[in-house]
């Protein structure tokens, strides 16, 4: 066996004076052990006080605990080894340390053997919550599918909740199954029995209030500009905000001749409302949305004279209303019907739409001066919504063209409206997410988005009135604590000298949190012309398009944008034109969640739902019953089983509908047991229970199609076949899914968001999640690569390559790398980066926000990437308390720590890979000296990302360089990296064991070295590759076995 | 009215005790039932403005128990209590009211919470056996027998509706029709897992029983539920408290658990309640006057900065004014014998003694209410604490309990009576 354990340190032992006789002692501890523990250990190790924490006199017989097991094998190792006892506690012969550990290593087997036969090394288990989530998605088509945050929390066994012994169950989880499985199955039936029509529409920027950032405050308005090309509509953008003028449409002056609905003429029950601000007189009328054709109205006017005129009507616009308004214009050659869509925003003014231009009164040279008749009206039949009538204009072609009353100019602020774009001179944090929210999708599905967008940079002065008779004129603004409120004027826009990066999302709440909402693609806006991006994207009922710009800063209220620092000289920003949504893009119907429940059942519309209408209700339930558990059992499902479940339907059928009956079978299929458990027999696993093992290990879900098959056929034992299946089901993309999940518990990602870093101490983060995302994606794509490529295990802790994006690199100090798509990068030689150890994200969630902790981060090295976890603190002593004043570094106060004896025996090993950590801030990047709040060598006080004004000062050097439990030098990180792949071998001894009690469910224990070390043997010809690993593990007794 | 329930009982097929409803007219002389409230604030206190110097009846208040000095006489507080074996910072927080010992080990299993077991005992004679709430964050302080977290109602709004919204006649019936149903998927999945619980032996099997424990005690809720879908919801004169969205409006939202709390003792709703205040998730405190302080978990990490320190005595400050409301709530509601507070155990603490350094010794933890003799500061030895289970254990006899022990009990607590 291969030695586990750093061999003897040399740490501070303390003499072990005194040989006080055992009273009672070790009565239950078999054979030889116990005299050689009495006479070689418990004088250390006795007592409350006694060394590294371990009191061999409560210490019990009783392996068959995970934990005192655990017990028990440190001992194990630590006389093996031969750092216990230690050289001043006596010597042993060789041949008594052999026949101790011989004799303890035995027993410890044996106690494990007698529980594998009994139920096999794993306990049976049931499915974690992501797990129960990811076969919902895929027995029922839908990826998107969101049920795991209605579960409880699993249970976890070294981080991982894959072991039965800790994933328990109550009456909450069987009460949340029942839940979860219903809200599953309806949803799959929530889609319309007509297959919906694809469309394609236009959503301008221009319209959308989302875009406009704050109102009325002339800084905030900086943050979003209105465009003409490159030129700035001043109007709009610094009073107008936009296209959304209700509020003020009201004073406009009218012009031409104006009928309100309080002077027409109309039959119905209309009620009056003032909801809608954006309506002429002291009211308007809505209808019920219900007895359509009940409500008409007619506007009558008289006009001053014959001629053209432009007529307009008034409706308010907005969600809901009429898409198909009914109106009819009676004029001079007669009669014309239109049909409008009122949900849409006035075009003018915010108030009126154009319904198009027509003659009135009589022609020829007499009836000149002849007042002439017009007649506008509108019913409420087939409107498809609630009808609202307002006012109707009519505009005489003069006024229109001679433009001289100056209002209707404002109807030629959107001449050429695929030149007016709104730029965004900020990236998206609360309080300001913007996007287009006039495009909500109609049903869940597919459609394509399209983007036009441009880069633009805004130059603008800064004159200061503070004090000043006279404004001072600041053309090139340097910020500094003297000059706090200048005001910005004289805005200019540029094209833009790069491309930025957005992000697009979608989410269906109009003010989501930003980390909630779902990525559907980025891309990036041109610095030339505007060009347009096509992206697809699943979309939610009612999602809507959000976006975010990485480079631009997210100031917090009540941040001033003039207090951010421009880059590029200038501002950038992303100007946008406008989207256009194709969709929904069908390609089967019914969708194939219809078809997983309900097969060729036709199906009829009831609310929103549909439901299966079956002539044969009883044997249509017996034919799809049986396949629904041939899909979801993950073995033959045995008659009586079926029968089970049959009767339950037929009972259920006597008195339900058939779809409700039906879903309460499946949802009880779905709560059973036999579906939540893994249930081999110990030995051997059979075909089945090796696919299902091999599913939820690669792909977090139930086996696959071929899966299922090669298990039916008995053939998947065959190791090649199994090496082929492998293969396979890593390539497939829902290996990603256990990269993502074995990840968050592996190396904790999942606990990314738990802090943000310290404005004060770190201004540059502030608000700055793009960055915390490409984190957490650079760990993904990094450990996927890994399996791919077959990469060495020693690139745990170090590598000449990662994956960034351009966010991302900025903070590793790589040069030339531009744009928000990922990157297999070379690093620059002597970069600290590369390896998991040394990754952002690692550091980020190894830190509290404010300070780093060597004893935090060594730990989690130790427990997690060099698989020897320190034992924890004993609870007599105090921890050390963090100090960001500045006066001592972590590590003075570490010293004074470690000069206890009792400390120092532990603290040998966690404290060294901490310290070489040292040089990584909480978010992962290089410093050379540490920031503190109160004192330092050099006062830094300024503007961060988002506004944030900070103080801070520049504190002690850094200092990583410490002293291994060998007794080695290392002066940083990189030197300390190269002294941890002197042992190739443990690094991947650790991933190995870790891997392995994710894809078993089962903790490594002390019988299992062997089986261990043999996967080793065989990887080591590929330097430990990592899909080599893999492989060899799924070839091992340890997972074939129970 | 009793014939009635009764009858519903039986048809819901399951034995459970008959509930002491109000309208089953339990005597007016008799002495209100004892009820509990447990409060975790999960970022703790400032140890030197929290405690007490002095101990005993006559110690002066703390800055912070300045705060509650109108109630002086009705609450205890204590120091040097902990629970033996629970480490791991912010994850004890699963533990505190469960004292189950290293919730920061590999192996780590949770056990039945204090709520719990008081519930079990007399959860069902009101309508909801407990009430498991939260504030900011997902996670609970309430843990059932297999040691599985009970989820949280996070909003005022949404418990209001729960507990005092009467829906329709349809909406009723639904709701049964509902819970019916559940209940026969339930019979379906019991027999299959007893037919699977043969087929298994050794650990596995016990997996399974357990699977069928939980079963039959989701069934028992379930018939519970039917009876009371039957019956009308209290009326109260309170309106749905409007819930804010933005998580800094934090106070506000105590101020209204604490009052929905109370109304559910009031109305009987229920009579035993856990709220975790979730303090690390809170991303910044809006106090009154419009301002805003940012970062409330950052600054607990306060380093000993000056500025960081005097920000979290000011939300700190603020959060024992809210616990000052709730105990002034609870007075304001005269029951037979007293007020509602005499009858009210509302425990207040966190699980960790100190944020900046993460420990899990020498917690905070008040004691307010439920007819104990209160006005003392209990201190016991710094360095060697006594276990909290020991309180926990004297709360339990309190709601009237024959229990001898609670997890790592040694025994009731000495000097509480």
């Amino acid at each position: 066996m291969e030695r586990r354990h750093l061999p003897r340190h040399v740490g501070i032992i303390l003499l072990c004076l005194h040989t006080f006789g055992p009273s009672v002692l070790l009565a239950d501890v078999p054979g030889k052990l116990g005299s050689f523990l009495e006479k070689h250990c418990i004088d250390c190790h006795e007592g409350s006080e006694a060394e590294g924490g371990l009191d061999l006199q409560s210490l019990k017989w009783k392996t068959d605990d995970a934990h005192n097991e655990s017990v028990w094998v440190k001992i194990h190792d630590r006389v093996e080894s031969g750092e216990m006892p230690p050289e001043d506690g006596g010597e042993i012969s060789d041949v008594e340390r052999k026949a101790m550990t011989k004799d303890l290593s035995q027993r410890l087997i044996e106690t494990r053997e007698k529980a594998y036969t009994r139920h096999g090394r794993a306990v049976s288990r049931r499915v974690n919550r992501f797990e129960y989530e990811n076969i919902l998605r895929d027995l029922l088509h839908d990826p998107y599918l969101k049920i795991a945050d209605q579960l409880p929390l699993d249970g976890e066994v070294h981080g991982f909740a894959k072991v039965g012994t800790a994933l328990d169950v109550s009456h909450v989880q069987v009460d949340s199954y029942l839940d979860a499985a219903e809200f599953a199955l309806r949803r799959a039936l929530e889609f319309p029995a007509e297959k919906p029509r694809s469309t394609t529409k236009r959503y301008y920027a221009r319209e959308e209030g989302r875009m406009w950032a704050g109102g009325g405050n002339g800084g905030w308005a900086r943050f979003s500009l209105a465009l003409e090309g490159l030129d700035i509509n001043e109007e709009y953008s610094f009073n107008k905000r936009g296209f959304d003028t209700g509020r003020k449409a009201g004073e406009a002056q009218p012009v031409g001749t104006i009928v309100d609905d309080s002077a027409a003429e109309h039959t119905g029950p209309w009620r009056e409302s003032t909801r809608r601000s954006n309506h002429v007189g002291a009211h308007y009328l809505a209808d019920d949305n219900k007895n359509t054709g009940a409500y008409a109205i007619t506007w009558k006017a008289t006009l001053p004279k014959p001629g053209t005129y432009e007529v307009r009507v008034s409706f308010g616009g907005g969600e809901g209303l009429a898409r198909t308004a009914p109106y009819r214009v009676r004029h001079a050659k007669g009669e014309t019907r239109l049909t409008i869509d009122q949900s849409q925003k006035p075009t003018l003014q915010g108030l009126w739409y154009p319904l198009g231009r027509f003659t009135f009164g009589a022609s020829g040279a007499d009836a000149k001066n002849e007042p002439a008749v017009a007649e506008v009206s509108l019913s409420n039949k087939d409107a498809g919504g609630w009808v609202i009538a307002d006012a109707v204009q009519f505009v005489h072609l003069d006024e229109l063209s001679e433009n001289k009353d100056g209002n209707t100019s404002r109807d030629q602020t959107m001449p050429h409206i695929e030149d007016a774009s709104t730029a965004i001179f900020r990236g998206a944090y609360t309080p300001f997410y913007y996007g287009f929210e006039k495009f909500k999708a109609p049903v869940r599905g597919n459609y394509k988005l399209r983007l036009k967008a441009r880069s633009v940079l805004r130059h603008t002065d800064y004159v200061d009135w503070e004090g000043e008779k006279k404004p001072r004129h600041y053309p090139n603004l340097v910020l500094d604590a003297t000059r706090r409120y200048p005001t910005p004027v004289n805005d200019r826009i540029f094209a833009g000298k790069r491309s930025e990066p957005v992000k697009v999302y979608s989410s269906t709440l109009s003010e989501p949190n930003t980390q909630s909402m779902l990525p559907i693609g980025m891309f990036e806006a041109a610095p030339e012309t505007p060009e347009v991006s096509e992206l697809e994207a699943f979309l939610e009922k009612g999602a809507m398009v959000k976006l975010d710009c990485m480079r631009l800063p997210s100031p917090m209220v009540p941040a001033m944008p003039h207090t951010i620092q421009p880059t590029d000289g200038g501002y950038p920003g992303v100007a946008f034109h406008w989207l256009e949504a194709e969709g929904p893009i069908v390609k089967e119907w019914p969708p194939a969640s219809y078809r997983t429940l309900f097969g060729d059942t036709p199906l009829k519309q009831a609310g929103r739902h549909v439901e299966a209408v079956s002539e044969q209700p009883m044997k249509d339930a017996g034919k799809l019953l049986a396949a629904f558990m041939e899909r979801v059992y993950r073995r033959p499902v045995a008659e009586a089983e079926f029968d089970r479940f049959y009767q339950y339907a037929k009972r259920l059928l006597k008195e339900e509908a058939f779809t409700e009956a039906m879903i309460a079978t499946y949802s009880a299929v779905l709560a059973s047991p036999e579906f939540l458990f893994h249930c081999g027999q110990p030995g051997e696993l059979d075909d089945h229970a090796l696919a299902e093992r091999l599913s939820f290990f690669l792909g977090e879900s139930m086996p696959d199609e071929q899966l299922r098959a090669l298990a039916r056929q008995g053939k998947l034992r065959d190791p090649d076949t199994l090496r082929a299946e492998v293969d396979r089901l890593l390539d497939m993309p829902e290996a990603k899914r256990f990269v993502k999940e074995f990840l968050n518990s592996w190396l904790k990602l999942d606990e990314i968001n738990d802090t943000d870093p310290d404005r004060e101490l770190y201004p540059e983060y502030a608000g700055d999640w793009w960055l915390v995302n490409s984190m957490v994606q650079e760990s993904r794509l990094y450990f996927a690569d890994l399996i791919a490529g077959d990469r060495p295990a020693r690139n745990v802790i170090d590598a000449d390559y990662t994956f960034v994006d351009e966010r991302l690199a900025r903070h590793y100090g790589v040069p030339g790398v531009f744009g928000p798509s990922f990157h297999r990068q070379a690093l620059p030689e002597g970069s600290p980066y590369g390896g998991i150890l040394t990754q952002a994200a690692v550091l980020k969630v190894t830190a509290n926000g404010t300070v780093t902790s060597p004893v935090l981060r060594g730990v989690y090295v130790m427990e997690r990437l060099l698989g020897d976890p320190p034992s924890p603190p004993p609870p007599s002593v105090p921890a050390v308390e963090p100090d960001i004043r500045g006066a001592a570094t972590i590590r003075e106060l570490l010293k004074k720590h470690r000069a206890d004896a009792s400390c120092a025996s532990c603290h040998n090993k966690i404290d060294p890979p901490g310290f070489a950590l040292e040089s990584f801030d909480v978010m992962g990047r290089w410093r050379e000296n540490y920031r503190s709040l109160a004192q330092g060598s050099k006062r830094i006080e300024g503007v961060g990302r988002s506004g944030n004004e900070f103080v801070h000062y520049i504190g002690q050097e850094v200092d990583a360089s410490g002293v291994t439990p060998k007794g080695e030098h290392f002066g940083d990180i990189l030197q300390f990296k190269k002294l941890l792949l002197q042992d190739e071998a443990a690094i991947a001894r650790n991933l190995t064991e870790q891997l392995l009690v994710y894809a078993t469910g089962a903790p490594v224990g002390f019988a299992d070295r062997d089986e261990v070390s043999a996967i080793l043997e065989k990887s080591r010809a590929s330097e430990f590759g990592v899909r080599t690993i893999i492989h060899e593990i799924i070839q091992s007794p340890l997972f074939l076995r129970k | 009215m009793k014939t009635s329930r009764r009858t519903l009982l039986r048809a819901a097929g399951v034995g459970l005790s008959l509930p002491v409803l109000e309208s089953f007219g339990a005597a007016p002389s008799q002495a209100p039932p004892k009820r509990m409230i447990a409060i975790n604030q999960d970022l703790g206190f400032i140890p030197k403005l929290f405690f007490p110097e002095k101990s005993g009846r006559g110690y002066a208040l703390s800055p912070y128990l300045e705060k509650l000095a109108a109630h002086r006489e009705q609450f205890t507080v204590f120091s040097g209590l902990s629970h033996p074996g629970v480490d791991g910072g912010h994850r004890a927080d699963k533990t505190f009211l469960t004292a189950a010992p290293h919730p920061g080990r590999a192996s780590f299993r949770n056990s039945i919470s204090l709520d719990q077991v008081m519930a079990n005992h007399v959860g069902h004679e009101t309508r909801f056996r407990s009430l498991s709430l939260g504030i900011n964050d997902a996670r609970s302080l309430s843990y059932t027998q297999a040691g599985v977290e009970i989820p949280t109602i996070q909003s005022a709004a949404e418990l209001y509706k729960k507990m005092f919204l009467q829906g329709d006649r349809k909406a009723m019936e639904a709701q049964l029709v509902r819970l019916k149903r559940k209940g026969s998927i339930l019979d379906v999945v019991m027999g299959q897992s007893s037919d699977l619980s043969k087929r298994v032996s050794g650990s596995d099997r016990e997996r399974i029983d357990q699977f069928q424990t939980a079963v039959r005690s989701l069934e028992q809720r379930l018939s519970e539920a039917e009876a009371w879908e039957a019956r009308p919801r209290p009326k109260v004169d309170e309106a749905m408290p409007e819930y804010p969205e933005d998580k800094k409006q934090f106070f506000e939202m105590v101020g209204m658990m604490n009052d929905m709390s109370r109304l559910a003792f009031q109305t009987d709703s229920t009579r035993v309640i856990t709220l975790f205040l979730g303090s690390v998730r809170t991303p910044g405190v809006n106090l009154s006057g419009g301002r805003t302080i940012g970062g409330y978990h950052n600054i607990s990490h306060h380093g000993k900065d000056e500025k960081k320190l005097k920000q979290l005595a000011e939300i700190e400050v603020g959060q024992m004014e809210l616990l000052g409301d709730l105990l002034q709530g609870l007075k304001d509601v005269e029951e037979p014998e007293g007020t509602l507070l005499d009858s009210t155990m509302v425990l207040y603490g966190c699980h960790m003694g100190d944020a900046n350094i993460h420990n899990n010794k020498n917690l905070p933890i008040i004691l307010a209410g439920g007819g104990f003799r209160h006005g003392q500061h209990l201190a016991f030895n710094q360095h060697n604490n006594i276990p909290l289970a020991n309180l926990y254990l004297s709360m339990l006899q309190n709601m009237g309990m024959e229990v001898a022990a609670f997890a790592s009990s040694t025994g009731t607590l000495h000097g509480l009576a």
